[in-house]
């Protein structure tokens, strides 16, 4: 029990004749970051929020740090931190009310709140904002008070539903950042959920992907990116050659363009093999140049259909609500 | 327990917080207090008045009338604050709290009542010149007017839990608001209204 922070057991919740997740079943080791993936409506939300006790699952079984979701709610939020897919701070108070509020519903209290209330600030570098109002901040900032409010009780699991939906490509690597640093610093364990192909791969250690509300793969990336194949590498020679026997070549094709094709398990490792290769033979190399299969290619290998397509529709109902 | 003073810290926060509240809610009472009680006052000021209004003169009948309908305007707005609060997310923020739910839901209604306790007392310290109100009465006063904010608050947030638009608990709150004022008695003597009305009234 101690190694996992997060079991769940065919986990299952429905809503009337809707099954919205289905048969849930993974385990978060304890310092893990997990990403949930998939694309908007498979039942990411639902989970996390059977998972943070909001709401209750129809059938199955679900331990957070230990304890029964269903049984014992209170001792799963004293243990956890959520960060909201939606922003859930009080627009109208200042960053620093926004933790002392939240950590007085936590119960805590003392001349030591300020203190950490402070350090956390500190640490989203939102200290100089402290005492302005929430309402004048951008979205990042106001993620990464989030983040910091999360923190107050100091959470043995962190969830993030969404945590940088909406928001630009530098906010989100430095967001990105600090989920990394509190990995490193305090040993979380944090559990996210995201349709961003770029967010899993870059961050997670390990990645579930769910579709309909079922999952239909559970594993780190490498292990995702081996169920579609290999990697390719294109390289142009500039003599003509037929037929390539090396032993990490997997298999190899000329193509029409007079450029060959390449499969093999690790293009990073096999390019400068091909350079050896190619020198001893006297070739010289006219072009090169890899592809190396991503999460997007394993989710249409997975499902028959790219995760973004529903991703862009969503983000316009989005903008206009 | 520490959770439930958070809650009042946070509601009388937030309502400081937001300055055209602060003004906007004594305006209310006081539009009606100079423009009705003034009025009516002048109109009622013949000797056999003061019989109809149980010894008064019309002010000092209505001001006391004035100092509840102001608890009771504002006690809502505490219902409006969860309905504001599940459109904003802080709600589920508290609801994976590990505090007890009842007690940051008594805090919320005892901070919005307390807030309307306070709107009460100044218009019943402001009125309290203008009529013949004694000195002595204000902590009866203030112990009624600290059950009528309780429940009222507790009324708001009861109709507002069951409720998804502010647009639609204010249109509840102000069927519900009318009928309240007037057959509370006021405005007007109970006895004034005919009898199949009164029953509504007890």
């Amino acid at each position: 029990m101690e190694e996992y922070a997060i079991v769940v057991d065919r986990l299952t919740k429905k809503f009337g004749s809707l099954i919205a997740v289905n048969h849930v079943s993974f385990k978060v080791r304890r310092g893990e970051i997990l990403a949930f993936l998939g694309p908007n409506g498979a039942g990411k939300t639902t989970t996390i929020n059977m998972l943070i006790t909001l709401l209750k699952p129809t059938s199955g079984k679900a331990y957070v740090a230990g304890y029964d979701v269903t049984k014992e709610p209170e001792k799963v939020r004293k243990k956890i931190g959520v960060v909201f897919q939606d922003s859930t701070l009080d627009t109208n108070l200042t960053a620093y009310e926004n933790l002392y509020i939240h950590a007085g519903i936590y119960g805590y209290r003392g001349y030591r709140l300020k203190e950490k209330i402070m350090e956390l600030l500190k640490f989203v570098e939102l200290e100089n904002f402290k005492d302005k109002l929430v309402k004048n901040f951008s979205g990042g900032m106001m993620r990464r008070l989030e983040i910091a409010r999360s923190l107050i009780h100091r959470p043995e699991i962190l969830f993030l539903d969404e945590p940088t939906l909406g928001l630009d490509p530098q906010t989100r690597t430095h967001i990105w950042d600090y989920i990394v640093k509190l990995r490193d610093r305090y040993n979380m364990t944090v559990f996210l959920t995201t349709h961003y192909m770029e967010e899993a791969e870059n961050l997670a250690d390990r990645i579930v992907i769910i579709d309909h509300g079922k999952i239909i793969a559970d594993g780190d990336l490498d292990k995702l990116k081996e169920m579609v194949g290999k990697d390719v590498i294109y390289v142009r020679f500039d003599k003509e050659i037929n037929q390539i026997e090396w032993d990490f070549v997997s298999y190899c094709k000329k193509l029409s363009d007079g450029r060959i094709e390449i499969g093999t398990k690790d293009a990073s490792r096999a390019i400068p093999k091909i350079f050896k290769e190619a020198s001893k033979r006297g070739l010289n190399i006219l072009e090169i140049s890899y592809y190396k299969p991503t999460l997007n290619d394993v989710f249409i290998h997975l499902t028959g259909r790219e995760i973004r397509d529903e991703r862009s529709t969503n983000s316009n109902m989005r903008r206009k609500r | 327990m520490r959770a439930f003073m958070t809650m009042i810290y946070r509601q009388i926060k937030r309502f400081w917080r937001d300055r055209s509240r602060v003004v906007g809610m004594m305006i209310n009472p006081l539009i009606w207090l100079i423009f009705f009680g003034l009025g009516w006052s002048k109109l009622f000021d013949f000797p056999m008045a003061k019989k109809l209004f149980m010894g008064f003169d019309y002010l000092s009948f209505f001001a006391p009338g004035v100092y509840c309908m102001t608890i009771f305007l504002n006690g809502f707005t505490s219902g409006l604050s969860v309905i504001w609060d599940k459109q904003f997310g802080f709600l589920k923020e508290t609801m994976v709290a590990p505090s007890s739910r009842k007690s940051i839901m008594a805090g919320r209604i005892v901070g919005d009542a307390t807030i309307s306790l306070l709107q009460g007392i100044i218009i019943l310290v402001l009125t309290l010149p203008l009529t013949d109100m004694k000195i002595h009465g204000f902590f009866p006063a203030l112990f009624l007017g600290f059950l009528l904010s309780i429940s009222i608050s507790s009324l708001g947030v009861c109709i507002s839990i069951r409720m998804n638009s502010i647009e639609g608990f204010q249109l509840i709150v102000s069927v519900l608001m009318l009928p309240i004022v007037f057959l509370s008695g006021a405005v007007y003597p109970i006895d004034a209204i005919p009898d199949y009305i009164k029953v509504l009234a007890y």
